[in-house]
């Protein structure tokens, strides 16, 4: 049976469990196996079992990974716990190293070929919403306004007037307010999925770079309002 | 086996062979963090697990002498406890056991804190305690009286109706000033007191195996409101402002005289709990027949209770009833107990799945 040690490069597991959608992807800069089921609340019930199921479909051992990227938030707090944790357990037995990656940054991703400002947010419950700016660049994407939890008439003054792109979880009310500004625009409710591929892109990218996190001291991103 | 303990506020890791040698156990404390709110907050909790995890496995791991490739399981507790820090440590241990390629074992809380008998750090093991087992859990969660005829066959006997003994330890040092945690707070102001010199209420629920504390509670807050400082206005338990840089909120003490007889106050409210638990387990183990009473749970600690507990059961079953205590280090929240409960729960053959979940409120039985 093909392994991916029998690829030049190790692959690198991407884990989101910001929220109720869990999303898990293996991706070694070339080839890209993926899976996405809506977890509600059972992440700790189903993440492990989805993660066997990927890595058993391409032959890969945890040990075998070149390292694990994690969704930081902002997302549900015990969601972000159950991927943390196991992201942890894994570095615990195997010393993988972790990248931690803003779920903003990955729900954006998509969208960066556009070359317009783009705006993600997440649901941050209660009827709140979790926010960043970012401005494409080559391809990439710079953060322009940092994440922040606020209202969604908050989110709509930030942004009207001018030409952006708003992704993400918004509901049905929020999606028409939001098409109703004359230079908001707001793809469909698959195409704002947040994709587990984009988070193991960006994942790769970062690591590649070298640039991976301290796996003790990294943790979710908590806002406050 | 390696145990993970992150049920409540304590970050643990211990490697323990055969249900009885702890070879390492290692315990990250919150004490400072909660301090300040005079209880523990569950969202800080959380968040503490999370970055405390990896030292402190890897910790006891190095400690124990003993490679990771060398664990034979890893055990961690299922429940009960508070939700946040369970998912913590229950993903890391199933993550673990998943790319280790070793067994999960789901832990009971409880059971655990029941084992915590078993254990020894000594290389000569001592002989196990003797069944059927009479167990007095008590902690900050529960007061449970427990009879225990084998392994992994419990019977329920009684349990508080409403606070734990450990929480009413806690909530009565609040009263009294006395800070967080309230069960050593109060042992330490109590040693210089007069447990006479107040008299305060015992719940004896007589015809059960059950205890009540909320009573004395009442009387307790009764009895210090006339002492507490006229400037003082309705202090307990009324949080501190909240503010953006501090969202948690932190907690304000009353205020008494210097000279208020806080140490016969704590001795004497030390006393009201102890003693009807010490008696009441006497009763059971006479009334079931048990050859050895254990006690179990973080208040096993208070050598008060410890001292009661002796006599009790010395009057009520003669001395061929052995009363055996925790170590110390095993009374409180700790993975050592997790890991050596886990030995006694595999011979059961009762391994969890990657389909395991947390269980906020998992009774024993």
């Amino acid at each position: 049976m093909t392994s991916y040690l029998d690829f030049p490069r190790r692959p690198l597991l991407a884990i989101d469990t910001s929220s109720a959608q869990g999303g898990i992807a293996l991706y070694d800069g070339h080839r890209l196996s993926l899976r996405s089921w809506p977890a509600d609340r059972s992440h700790t019930m189903t993440l492990l079992s989805e993660i066997h199921h990927l890595l058993d479909r391409d032959s890969v051992a945890v040990r075998e990974l070149a390292a694990i990227t994690i969704a930081i938030g902002p997302g549900t707090f015990t969601g972000l716990r159950v991927g943390f944790g196991v992201a942890k357990g894994f570095h615990l037995a195997t010393g993988a190293p972790l990248i931690g990656v803003s779920t903003l940054e990955a729900t954006a991703l998509p969208f960066a070929i556009c070359g317009m400002p783009i705006v993600a947010a997440v649901a941050a419950g209660r009827g709140r919403l979790a926010w960043a700016h970012y401005q494409p660049k080559s391809g990439r994407l710079i953060e322009t306004q940092a994440p922040k939890n606020g209202t969604f008439d908050e989110l709509v003054a930030e942004i009207d007037g001018g030409e952006v792109i708003v992704t993400g979880e918004l509901d049905g009310e929020q999606t028409d307010r939001l098409t109703r500004l004359e230079r908001a625009y707001v793809p469909t409710t698959a195409l704002r999925a947040r994709q587990p591929a984009a988070l193991a892109e960006i994942g790769w990218g970062r690591w590649i770079a070298g640039q991976t996190d301290d796996a003790v001291t990294i943790e979710p991103m908590y806002l406050s309002r | 086996m390696l145990g993970l303990e992150t049920s409540c506020d304590e970050t643990s890791a211990a490697v323990v062979a055969d249900g009885r040698r702890v070879y390492s156990s290692v315990i990250s404390s919150q004490f400072e963090i909660h301090r300040a709110h005079g209880g523990i907050v569950p969202e800080l909790a959380a968040r503490s697990h999370i970055t405390a995890i990896i030292p402190v496995v890897e910790r006891a791991l190095h400690e124990s002498g003993f490679e990771r490739d060398d664990l034979d399981a890893i055990a961690v507790t299922q429940g009960p406890g508070l939700a946040g820090s369970l998912v913590v440590g229950m993903n890391v241990a199933k993550a673990m056991a998943y790319a280790l390629t070793r067994p999960l074992v789901a832990v009971n809380h409880l059971e655990a804190h029941i084992y915590a008998n078993w254990l020894t750090d000594s290389k000569v093991i001592p002989p196990e305690p003797e069944f059927p087992v009479l167990c007095l859990l008590v902690s900050g969660g529960h007061t449970e009286l427990i009879l225990m005829a084998g392994h992994g066959r419990f019977q329920h006997l009684g349990r508080t109706l409403d606070d734990a003994a450990g929480e009413a330890f806690d909530k009565g040092a609040r009263l009294l000033a006395l800070g967080f945690p309230g069960g050593p707070a109060i042992q330490e102001r109590a040693g210089a007191g007069n447990a006479a010199a107040f008299e305060l209420p015992r719940a004896w629920l007589s015809g059960t195996y059950d205890f009540s504390f909320s009573g004395l509670k009442t009387a307790l807050l009764r009895l210090t409101e006339p002492m507490r400082l006229a400037s003082d206005e309705n202090p307990v338990d009324v949080p501190a402002r909240r503010e953006a840089s501090r969202p948690f909120r932190e907690h304000r003490l009353p205020r008494f005289a210097t000279d208020a007889p806080i140490a016969d106050l704590a001795a004497a409210f030390q006393e009201a709990i102890c003693e009807p638990l010490a008696v009441k387990t006497a009763q059971a183990a006479s009334a079931f027949n048990a050859r050895t009473v254990v006690l179990a749970g973080g208040v096993a600690a208070n050598q008060n209770l410890r001292d009661r507990l002796l006599q009790e059961v010395a009057i009520e079953c003669g001395p061929e009833v052995r009363v055996s205590f925790p170590a110390f280090a095993y009374c409180t929240d700790n993975a050592a107990m997790v890991a050596g409960a886990a030995s006694w729960i595999i011979r059961r053959g009762d391994l969890a799945g990657w389909e395991a979940d947390i269980f906020p409120r998992l009774p024993l039985l």
